[in-house]
């Protein structure tokens, strides 16, 4: 993405992004008990298993997790360690597993439209 | 996203019964969406493959590594190092991936373990529908947001054929007729006329291998005109 | 002290923590929706060609592999067997269904003392094995907080309070008083923050539409 230095975070757009589903995050983000059984069924933990940051829930955590507990107030930077955890950290192939049912894909997927909606995106040609 | 679904065992069973050690690849794409071929499948199809041959008396050693997607050249160098202790490759990305790997090791042998299905959509979870056959010339525009190519069995682009009973396709009772969906769904946006103009059958550009270059990049691969 | 926490303070926590259960199972119903999966599948099958599986047992076996079993079989079976002794144990103890035959008028079975026992013991020796493991495991501690190791103090002192109070090993009066506030305690916060999951493992994993649900699944969010 271009250099966004002059432009400020849109953070009232989080903020409104959030409160569409705000009940179900705060809930979801609550029963993740932190037991990280979501790991091995994440393949590329399973490759690097020394590497937490391919771990579902410490995804989901350091993403939605972030964004919900700082109410949308990020910096230009946190936006981009939050692309880097949701596209280079995360396929979205869908299959995580969480013995507590927490939709983990569709957290990485609402931290990605947050994302695009600040024109922060992963760009296929860099 | 691409649509796949696992060979019957025995097939797979027979490809690689020749080989000790195998590599089954998975993929983090596609595959792993529809529930076909991620890592999960790979662990249990290796289960399942290992089992069997243990029945038979037969040791094979069945290694499992799941890429991120087969459909990209740098995903798979990691699969450089890990190869070389195998004698052949299964994989459970869809067929372009596999021909990838094929590509990319050209002397082992590859087996794909799944067929590749189709182009389609999730229609719920476990069930996925076929909604593109890449003919290369969309024309759903014209026709309510509906594909004649796929959905019509005769592949019919102006309306539909006598054989169309109660809005029921003549190929099976259940199948509804495609032109009468796109008949009712145009009506009820008042666009009737775009269906009203003949239009020239679908001239099929898959009998050749397609390639896409992107505008920005036509300068890279093709001589300026 | 003792009055204040057997009477008053436990009924309070027994009654917020009833409300605080029903208050989340309403959330989860209110949140979600009812789901009715597709009645006719658009497409053909490909039924023609025999899927062709191998025998039913290898199957079964192999697909074990898929599952959390497969991946960790260790930290599967001894979290469903804690999961179940927590709740069972203080639940069948003979020591609280006095208490509460005492104060309400009716009370569940109880096992024999020995054996609450030995159920506490086992619980005890489980918390050392999540502790070593939030500590120990790298992936545990990548997304541990303080928060958790508050959860595991909320969740465990009862437990060892009770069990030392129980045998009278030192400071009796002090034990059972910390026993009935830190259980108190774990009452009062288990609608409120994590450990909420012990209501929502059976919502999400039974009426949540998932890969991963036990029930058909009939919500989605």
């Amino acid at each position: 993405m271009g250099n966004n230095s002059e432009m400020q975070v849109d953070t009232q757009k989080i903020r409104d992004l959030i409160n569409q589903d705000k009940s179900m995050i705060k809930l979801m983000l609550k029963v993740c008990a932190h037991c990280s059984m979501c790991a091995e069924s994440c393949f590329l933990y399973v490759h690097s298993p020394d590497d937490p940051k391919y771990i579902p829930s410490y995804k989901m955590l350091n993403s939605v997790g972030y964004l919900y507990k700082k109410k949308g107030n990020v910096t230009w930077e946190d936006l981009e360690r939050i692309k880097e955890i949701v596209w280079d950290n995360c396929v979205l192939c869908t299959r995580c597993y969480c013995p507590l049912g927490v939709d983990i894909p569709r957290m990485i997927s609402l931290a990605r439209k947050i994302c695009r909606s600040q024109g922060v995106y992963k760009e296929y040609n860099t | 996203m691409i649509k796949i679904e696992q060979k019957p065992f025995q097939e797979i069973v027979d490809c690689i019964q020749v080989y000790d050690h195998i590599l089954n690849v998975g993929c983090g794409g596609c595959a792993s969406v529809c529930m076909g071929g991620g890592q999960k499948e790979v662990n249990i199809l290796n289960a399942e493959l290992e089992m069997y041959f243990d029945e038979k008396g037969q040791n094979k050693e069945i290694g499992s590594y799941t890429v991120e997607r087969a459909c990209n050249m740098t995903f798979l160098e990691e699969l450089d190092e890990v190869v070389k202790d195998y004698d052949c490759i299964l994989s459970m990305a869809c067929s372009a991936g596999v021909q990838f790997i094929a590509e990319r090791f050209p002397s082992k042998p590859v087996f794909p373990a799944i067929n590749t299905v189709a182009i389609g959509v999730d229609r719920d979870i476990g069930l996925y529908e076929e909604k593109c056959r890449a003919c290369g010339d969309c024309v759903i525009g014209y026709t309510g947001g509906i594909c004649p190519v796929t959905r019509c069995a005769k592949g019919l682009f102006n309306g539909p054929c006598g054989g169309t009973n109660e809005g029921m396709c003549e190929v099976h009772k259940d199948i509804p007729c495609a032109w009468y969906d796109i008949h009712e769904r145009l009506k009820a946006q008042n666009r009737l006329e775009d269906i009203y103009k003949i239009r020239e059958p679908m001239e099929w550009q898959n009998q050749v291998q397609r390639a896409v270059v992107h505008p920005d990049y036509a300068h890279r691969y093709m001589e300026e005109e | 002290m003792y009055e204040l926490l057997r009477g008053p303070l436990a009924t309070a926590s027994f009654i917020i923590f009833f409300l605080g259960i029903i208050y989340q199972i309403i959330r989860f119903f209110t949140l979600t929706r009812k789901y009715q999966p597709v009645s006719r599948i658009n497409g053909f099958t490909r039924t023609d060609k025999k899927q062709n599986k191998p025998s039913p047992a290898i199957q079964k076996l192999a697909k074990r592999k898929g599952n959390v079993m497969g991946m960790e079989p260790n930290m599967a079976v001894i979290t469903t067997i804690f999961h179940i002794l927590v709740i069972v144990t203080p639940v069948f103890l003979l020591s609280h269904n006095i208490l509460i035959l005492e104060s309400w008028g009716f009370s569940l079975p109880s096992f024999s003392e020995a054996f609450s026992d030995f159920l506490t013991l086992l619980v005890l020796a489980f918390g050392v094995f999540f502790l070593y493991r939030r500590v120990i495991l790298a992936k545990v501690r990548a997304v541990s907080s303080l928060s958790d190791y508050l959860t595991f103090l909320v969740v465990f002192l009862p437990f060892i309070t009770g069990f030392i109070a129980y045998h009278q090993f030192f400071a009796y009066k002090y034990m059972i008083i910390l026993h009935m506030l830190t259980g108190e305690i774990m009452l009062v916060c288990l609608p409120f923050s994590k450990l909420v999951h012990m209501l929502y493992f059976f919502l999400n994993r039974f009426f949540l539409v998932s890969e991963y649900n036990f029930g058909p699944g009939g919500r989605v969010w």
